[in-house]
Order: C-alpha cells, then structure tokens, then sequence
C-alpha cells in the first residue's frame, strides 16, 4: 500500500522536451489516470515511476522511500503494457509465476497465488496455453493476472486496452474497476481515452506537450475544465467552441456571436464583467443544447436557430452537425426530434452550463464557481 | 479436362525426374566414399571398378585408428570446433544485444563495417594473423585456431543474432525487468529463450566452418599432435602410395560427426536463414 509522489519532474529526449515540471501525488489506494493525446508525455511519466526511464530532474517517491536510484525490481511495481508483453515461450502459468520464482518464492504459494489470481480473472482454463494460442481479451487478463500475483504496492498500465476492441473494452473497464475495488491498491494508468478517464478514474491528471494542465476527480475536470483544452479533450461528443464578444445592453450581458446574441445568466454575469468589449471564446457542450420542442420551459428564451448539415441517430439520441451563422455546432437532442438535413431548427441553449475562455493562450476558463 | 490433367502430371514428372537427377548427382560421391572405405585394398584400383565391395572389410577403419594418428586429429576438431562454438556465441551474442539494445554513437557505423570484414576471404586474413599470433607468442596453440574460427566467423554470426534480437520487443525485457529481474536475468530468461533458433543456427554455421576449415589450421599449426581432422587426413596422403581405402574411411568419419550435428538441428537453421528477411 503506497503513496506515489512526483516531485518537480522533467524528463529531456536531446532537445524534446517529453515531461516538464510534473508535479503530482497519487494518494493509496487511489485510482490516478494520467489523459492526454499522443506525445504528451503520459507514458514518459509512468514509464519513470517504473524505473525504465530515469528522470532528468526531480524525484520520485513510492510509499516513503525517494526510489529514483532503484531498478524497476526494486520499486514493488507491477506493470501492464499496451502489446500485454507476455513471454511467448512460457505458458500462461509460467508467466504470471515468473515474477515470483524470480523472487524465491516457495513453490506452493506460487501455485496458490496463481490460481487465485488466475480465478479472479476467469483464465483458469487457460494456464498450460502459450500466449500466442491465446485472443486479445485472454492476453490482456495474463497480463493483469502476472501484474496481480506479486501483490505490489503499485499497479502501473500503459493503454492496457487500446489494442481490443470496442466491445471489450467497455467490459474490461468495468473489470478494471471491480479489481480495483477488490484490490484496494493504488492505480496509475496511462490513456489517451477520455471515456476510460472519466468512467474508471477517482483522479484524472490531463496533460498536454509534457505539461499537467489539470489535477482532479473526472466531474471536476469535466464541469470545472481550467482551459479550453482540457473543455474539449474531456467529455464526447467534444465541446462546442464559439469566438465571440461579450457586450452589455440595458444592464444585462450578452454573448454576440455575430449571428447571434445570447443572454448571460445573471449568476455568472459578474464574473465576466471583467471582459466587457472584449473577445472571448464561448463554449457549452453538446448535451447542453436541446431541440427548443423538448427543451425546459425555463430556457426556451435562449434560441437560436439554425441549418442541420449531418443527422446521426443512435438510438437513444440524436446528434446534429448544425450551422449557425458561420459557426458549426454539435448537439446531442431528444429521439422525438423530427428533422432533416438541410431544415432549420431551433435550437435551444443551457446557458448555466456555458464556459467563457479567453481568447488567448493558454485560453483559461474564467471561473464563475465559489 | 484430360489433358489438363495429362499436362500437371507430366510437368510434376518431369520436375520429379529432375529433382532426383540432381539428388543422385549430390549423392555419388558420398556413395563412392562409403563403397571405398568398405573395400579391400586390392579391390579399391581393380579394373572395371566395383560399385558395391565384393568382399566388404572394415580393415580400413582399424588401420584408420590403430595405426594413424586419426583418434588425436578427431579429438583436436571437436575441441576446437566446441571452443570457437562457444566463444563465437558468447561474443556475437553479447556484441549483438549490444548493437540493438543501447544507444550510442554509430551503432549502425559499427554493424555495417563489422559486415566489412566479412568480405577478405580466409587465405587474405590467414597471414597477418599467422604474424599477429607470433608476436603474441600463442602460434601453434588451439587458442589461436579457436581465436581465427570466431573471428572469422564473428561479423557473419554477430549479423545474424543482430537480425533475431531486433525481432525480440524491448518491451518483453522491460516486462522482466519489472517483474522482478536484473538486465542479466531478463537476457537469460527472456531473450536468449526467444533468440535460441538464431542461436543455434549460428552455432551450426560456426561448427562446420571450424570443423571443415583446412587453411588457418595449415598454417597456424605445426605439430602433428594439434592438428585437425581436415590437415591430419591431408597428410595421410604423403605416402609414396595412396592409400584411397584409408582416406575414405577417414572421409567418412569426418562427415559422420558433421552429418549428424546438422540433421539434428537443421530446421532451426532454416528458421535462421529466414530470420532477417521476414520480420516475426
């Protein structure tokens, strides 16, 4: 059981520059996922909690000892790789007990420990397999299942589900997360996925060009994104971004996107007082826009109409490209919505979940929560 | 329909007939060298020759180790074929994790003039090395021949195991090292394992260099108690009458050995050969 801590990391290529000033503590037992696109430099940083990359700065803790000095072996890690990195000359058995015969563990408590983690996983059936006789969802199980044996005080996973597919993915996630509630031990995991991020994490770190943009619970970094960046990498369908002004009429102040004008609610009004007369970047998330026919009677003020380029029904919702003056928007309406493409519709905003960015970088959030 | 058929039959018999044409052709000599060495010295010049001995002796056999010094000649190859075996691996395999598992300045410079060196044929290299041995004072010694085998063998070797590390991911290394082994353990456990056939194909083509090679053992060797198989059986030919049952007797227990050796492991050599071309 561990605390991991990063303190004042930063990791040079030559002249690239993969991890700047990473500052970061992932508490016991906690489920940490380091999100970014590719290149950002996640795997960098989990690659150093390993020990397989050493930092150029800064230091690393695990538990209460600074481990930067110490080989991968002697950190009490286990990892899970994106290629599963299984030993193809080993059975499966072989595999998960090749961690614990390393470790001169006596021969039946390596049996004990592999069956029992072999069942949590349901791979009993699979143990005298070579990996290669194996599917990629089985593959990935052996890999969890040799990371889970040696009881280590950090699991490290690097894209453990970026080579399945759709389907399983979303089943080993919900695994993940059961193992991670059976296991109560501390996670870092490593995706370019926000849906993973969001559906599995209890702290999200975003990170971008080697830099943290931001440390919190996936609702936090959801609702409350510091820039415009982490607004449109977290959450899907992506956020809607609009350049506009912000003006004041009689009083009150509006968004004027040129083709349109909308009304700032009089909560957030006075935190962007401050950006009268200037321009800013509008943004409110897909889900956040409705059909004016099913919108809530008390927002129907807020409308505004535009031209349907792309209809994309999926059931249980629909989402619509749609054109407003020269801006293109996604919204995610209800089912019942009857429209074509090529007609007009109303639609409908919820002004209360708008975000202002400033129109320059690093475009930060101006803050209308306490 | 028919003659369709007519023409795949006659084309797979024609390609059938050719094919054992060539085998009967790689396979006299070996047949001539057996029907030697099982005849008796009057029968080996009789006139038309006999195919199959009349009278089948393994007279020349006993003469082969009783009054020849064949038995220190066969010890002396397998001595030194085994040692320049197991420096060659030892070397090429160290040299090869080397070259694709480090960074360093001109690692690529490195491998390619390695290559280089391949090209000088023996009978270029055979001299200054005679030269270089001298001066270190190890002339007429098996560790100079074993040194000449891997050195010889070394550029072609190292490129080969260079081929079957570059198929092996890092990352089932770094798995290793993470599970709870040092860079030693992860090669031992994980790499050589993985990197065995190309192993045991270059070990194959170390071992019939070393045990076939006639040059450096010529001249880096003088005594006759050093010498290999292919120089020992060369001099049996100094008396003043060839003794032909004598030699094919020798020629058949030096190819036994080697015969052997590659039938046992021939398929991993196959597996060797095609490791560079098709990444696995």
């Amino acid at each position: 059981m561990a605390r991991v801590i990063l303190e004042n990391i930063s990791k040079n290529f030559g002249t690239v520059q993969a991890v700047r000033d990473f500052n970061l503590t992932v508490e016991d037992k906690e489920f940490a996922i380091l999100v970014g696109p590719s290149g950002c430099g996640k795997s960098t940083a989990l690659r150093m909690i390993a020990g397989l990359e050493e930092p150029s700065t800064g230091t690393i803790y695990i538990g209460d000892r600074a481990v930067n000095d110490l080989p991968p072996k002697d950190r009490d890690i286990a990892m899970v790789f994106q290629e599963y990195a299984l030993y193809p000359h080993m059975s499966v058995y072989k595999n998960m007990a090749f961690g614990l015969k390393l470790r001169k563990f006596p021969k039946d408590e390596i049996d004990r420990r592999v069956r029992e983690a072999s069942e949590i996983l349901g791979i009993q059936g699979l143990l005298d397999r070579k990996p290669k006789q194996l599917s990629g969802g089985q593959r990935q199980r052996v890999a969890v299942g040799r990371a889970i044996v040696r009881k280590p005080a950090v699991f490290l996973f690097d894209e453990p589900l970026s080579n399945l597919d759709a389907k399983l993915r979303v089943q080993m996630r919900a695994e993940l997360s059961k193992l991670h509630d059976r296991l109560q031990t501390t996670i870092i995991y490593v995706t370019h996925d926000q849906v993973e991020a969001m559906t599995m994490g209890t702290k999200i770190v975003v990170m971008k060009d080697g830099w943290i943009q931001q440390i919190g619970s996936p609702l936090e970094v959801y609702n409350y994104p510091v820039n415009q960046f982490v607004a449109g990498f977290i959450g899907s369908p992506v956020m809607n971004f609009i350049p506009c002004r912000v003006i004041s009429k009689d009083g009150r102040l509006f968004i004027d996107a040129e083709a349109f004008q909308l009304p700032i609610p009089e909560k957030k009004a006075p935190h962007y007082q401050s950006l009268v007369g200037s321009e800013a970047i509008f943004g409110i998330r897909p889900n956040d826009i409705y059909d004016r026919l099913y919108a809530p009677e008390h927002l129907k003020g807020n409308s505004v109409r535009a031209v349907v380029d792309v209809i994309e029904p999926l059931g249980s919702e629909i989402h619509l490209n749609v054109t407003a003056g020269r801006h293109n928007l996604v919204a995610v309406v209800d089912v019942q919505t009857q429209v074509r493409v090529h007609q007009e519709i109303e639609l409908t905003f919820n002004l209360d979940k708008m975000h202002l960015f400033e129109k320059d970088p690093p475009n930060l959030r101006i803050k209308t929560e306490a | 329909m028919n003659r369709w058929r007519f023409k795949r039959l006659s084309t797979r018999g024609l390609l059938y007939g050719a094919a054992i044409l060539l085998a009967l052709q790689a396979a006299f000599p070996f047949f001539w060298m057996v029907s030697t060495s099982l005849k008796p010295p009057v029968e080996v010049f009789a006139q038309p020759p006999s195919f199959i001995p009349h009278h089948p002796t393994w007279e020349n056999f006993w003469r082969l180790f009783t009054s020849t010094g064949f038995l220190t000649y066969f010890r002396n190859s397998v001595i030194v074929s085994g040692l320049a075996v197991l420096l060659t691996m030892i070397v090429s395999a160290a040299g090869a994790y080397s070259l694709t598992r480090y960074e360093y300045m001109g690692r690529e410079k490195i491998a390619g003039l390695i290559l280089c060196t391949y090209m000088f044929a023996p009978i270029m290299v055979v001299i200054p090395f005679f030269i270089l041995v001298k001066k270190i004072g190890i002339e007429n010694t098996h560790f100079a021949l074993v040194l000449a085998f891997t050195s010889f063998c070394l550029p072609f070797t190292l490129w080969l195991m260079r081929a079957f590390f570059k198929t092996i991911p890092v990352q089932l290394e770094e798995a290793a090292l993470v599970d709870g082994a040092d860079r030693v353990r992860a090669v031992i456990y994980v790499v050589l394992p993985l990197a065995l056939p190309g192993i045991i194909a270059t070990s194959i083509f170390t071992f019939i260099l070393a045990w076939n090679d006639y040059i450096f053992t010529r001249i880096l060797i003088t005594s006759d108690e050093l010498k290999t198989l292919p120089v020992g059986v060369q001099d049996l030919f100094h008396s003043a009458l060839i003794d032909w049952g004598l030699i094919m007797a020798a020629g058949m227990m030096i190819t036994i050995p080697a015969l052997l050796f590659f039938v046992t492991v021939q398929r991993y050599l196959i597996r060797g050969w095609g490791a560079g071309a098709v990444k696995g």
